[in-house]
This record gives C-alpha cells, sequence and structure tokens, in this order.
C-alpha cells in the first residue's frame, strides 16, 4: 500500500516539476535561434536555481540577479543614497525571502529546474556512490562568499563593478542549460577561453556526480538551499514526526537528500520532497502549519 | 492513536522549529513586504536589464 502511494506521489511531483520547468520556460525557439527571450517577464524571479540566460527562460534567477546587483559599480554608495538602482536589492531577498519563509527548501523539492535535471540524472542506470555528509556545509561558504561577500566587496578597480563570483566560476546551471546551448548555436560568436572550459569541467563533474550521487549539488553547493534551509526553520510550514514513529529508518531510505527525518524533523537539508511521509508505516511523518506544543 | 506532536526529545529538532505561528507569520509578511517594497521603490529594469542580455559570466565567457 505504502509503495503505491510513494508511485503515486511520485507521478505528482514530477508532473509539479515539470509544469514549473515549462512555465519557466515557455521561448522554445531559443533553443533553435540561439536568441534568450528579452520580454518584461524577466523582471520577476524563478523560485529555484535557473540561469537568465538559458535560451527558453522567461524569467530571471535570483541568484544571478543579486550578485549583479551587488556588483554593480558603488553599489554601497547608492544603497546608502537610497537610489532605485540599488533599493531593488530588497526585492531580490525579499523573494528569497519569501519564498523560503512559506516552506522551508519545498521549492528544491518540487519546482526547481535544476533540481529536475538532477532527479533524471540519478535514473540513468549507473554504479552508486555514497555522499560525503562533511561536503554539506560547502553550500554556506558558496551563499556567503560567493553570491554575498565578493560580488559586493571586491572590486579588482577601485569604484569598478565586481563580479558575479558563483554565476562566473561555479553555476553548471548557466554553464549546462546557457552556456553550452548558446555557443553551439552562436557560429563561433563567443570567444571561448580558459573561463568557458574551467566552468564546462566544473558543470561536466557536477552532472556526472549527479548521475552517483542522488541531488549532489543541492546537498553539497546550492547557495538558494542553503538560504532555504536556514529559512525553513522558521517557515510556516514544517515537517512533523509524531509519538508514533517507530524509528524504522524507512524514511531514510527514500529520502533524496539522504537525511533521516525522524531524527530531525527541522533539518535544513529536507528539501520538503513529502516521500518519506508516504512510505512511513505508521503515518508518523507530516506537514502542517501548526507549531510543535 | 491519535496525532501527537512531540515537544522536542526524543527528537534534537531546533528549538526555531517550535517557534510561534504568529512568529513564523510575522516573518513570512517582513519578507513580502521587503519583497514589494523592493519593487515599488527599486529600479526593476536593473534586474531586467541583466536577464534581458546573455551573461557572459553565467555562460563562461566573460
Amino acid at each position: 500500500m505504502h509503495r503505491n502511494r510513494l508511485t503515486r506521489h511520485s507521478v505528482l511531483r514530477k508532473t509539479v516539476q515539470f509544469a514549473s520547468l515549462l512555465a519557466t520556460n515557455l521561448h522554445l525557439s531559443g533553443w533553435v535561434t540561439g536568441n534568450i527571450f528579452t520580454g518584461a517577464s524577466k523582471v520577476a524571479m524563478i523560485p529555484g536555481l535557473h540561469c537568465y540566460s538559458c535560451p527558453s527562460s522567461v524569467l530571471a534567477c535570483p541568484v544571478g540577479s543579486l550578485q549583479s546587483i551587488l556588483a554593480a559599480p558603488g553599489f554601497w554608495g547608492i544603497l546608502a543614497s537610497g537610489r532605485a538602482d540599488a533599493l531593488i536589492v530588497f526585492a531580490v531577498v525579499g523573494f528569497i525571502a519569501t519564498v523560503g519563509l512559506v516552506a522551508g527548501r519545498f521549492a528544491c523539492g518540487w519546482l526547481c529546474p535544476f533540481g529536475l535535471l538532477q532527479d533524471l540524472l540519478y535514473k540513468i542506470p549507473f554504479p552508486r556512490m555514497s555522499f560525503n555528509d562533511s561536503l554539506r556545509p560547502a553550500k554556506y561558504v558558496m551563499l556567503l562568499l560567493f553570491v554575498f561577500g565578493l560580488p559586493a566587496f571586491l572590486r579588482p578597480v577601485a569604484g569598478g563593478a565586481g563580479d558575479p563570483w558563483f554565476c562566473k566560476v561555479v553555476c553548471p546551471a548557466g554553464t549546462s542549460l546557457a552556456g553550452w546551448p548558446l555557443v553551439s548555436t552562436s557560429d563561433g560568436a563567443f570567444q571561448i577561453g580558459f573561463l568557458f572550459w574551467w566552468k564546462s569541467a566544473v558543470a561536466f563533474v557536477i552532472l556526472l556526480w549527479a548521475v552517483t550521487v542522488e541531488r549532489p549539488f543541492c546537498k553539497a553547493l546550492c547557495p538558494l538551499g542553503a538560504a532555504w534551509g536556514v529559512l525553513g526553520k522558521v517557515s510556516v510550514f514544517q515537517m512533523h514526526v509524531s509519538d508514533a514513529c517507530i524509528s524504522c529508518g524507512k524514511c531514510g531510505e527514500v529520502c533524496p537528500m539522504g537525511i533521516e527525518i525522524y531524527k530531525n524533523p527541522g533539518s535544513a537539508e529536507c528539501i520538503r520532497c513529502g516521500r518519506c511521509e508516504k512510505v512511513c508505516p505508521v503515518d508518523a511523518i507530516s506537514h502542517s502549519i501548526r507549531a510543535k506544543t | 492513536m491519535g496525532r501527537q506532536w512531540t515537544a522536542n526529545p526524543p527528537f534534537t529538532s531546533s528549538n526555531l522549529v517550535a517557534a510561534s505561528i504568529p512568529f513564523r507569520i510575522f516573518l513570512l509578511v517582513a519578507a513580502v513586504l521587503m519583497l514589494v517594497a523592493g519593487y515599488v521603490f527599486g529600479n526593476p529594469a536593473a534586474i531586467l536589464s541583466k536577464a534581458i542580455n546573455i551573461c557572459l559570466e553565467c555562460i563562461g565567457i566573460g
């Protein structure tokens, strides 16, 4: 019975994930023409990691938007003076905070296009590897250093612009979903150099990793996941484990993030996919708005 | 066997999870207000201008 429940739940989740992918990628002709979408909808952001230079993307990436605003020349000065160009940073931070405060990493499990890509890669029959849990804190380094710190404070030339460091040296979504398709359809318009090969190598390693480990990027490197995981501690919707729990560990066996929810229902690693709820033999796991008593 | 929500032990959940509902809703409302204020008082073109041009750093060119 629980196996059927899990199957139905997986179908539902995949349906939502593909619907989210389609809704954020309506400009499908971009994959043929190599031109990205330039409509006004790109002022809104995607609840997930998805490059706004992806040929089909019709929304903006919150991580990329945040870095580009922080890296603007004289960002702190224009923020202090209250100019609109800098105040828009509150919209980006507010968006990330809103998504995280509703249900933590729910968007990772149900809406993120790069999460879906990793889910699909993990379906490829291939020898599996174990995940080293000591890598999990690296995503907080990505968030604090590569998304916030370096773009906001490092200026190669005094008074000049900074760089979006996470996008520039790490982001596999940008390389795989924007870089590779755009370069391959550009007829040599782009000057490919060391950076492109570096990012391609990083993306290739992460994608290959995702074939052998379930959602490795979410576990170890995603800055959005780091932010939403922390916000999930105080999100409106929470996971709950009741006294009925018999500690059988079945929830841990199906968890894509490799956590044991019954030991820590408030884990910052939980992507709220709900698989644990469906396999629990005593229905001890649930999610709701109510606080613990 | 009714559903009884554990206070914390035997599970080592963070105390933050037990934060009151009004507090959590307050945080969410504050975030929504920040989002709206950012769009109202900020310049959305700062996002748009980046998003409608190919991000060379993102694709590994710039």
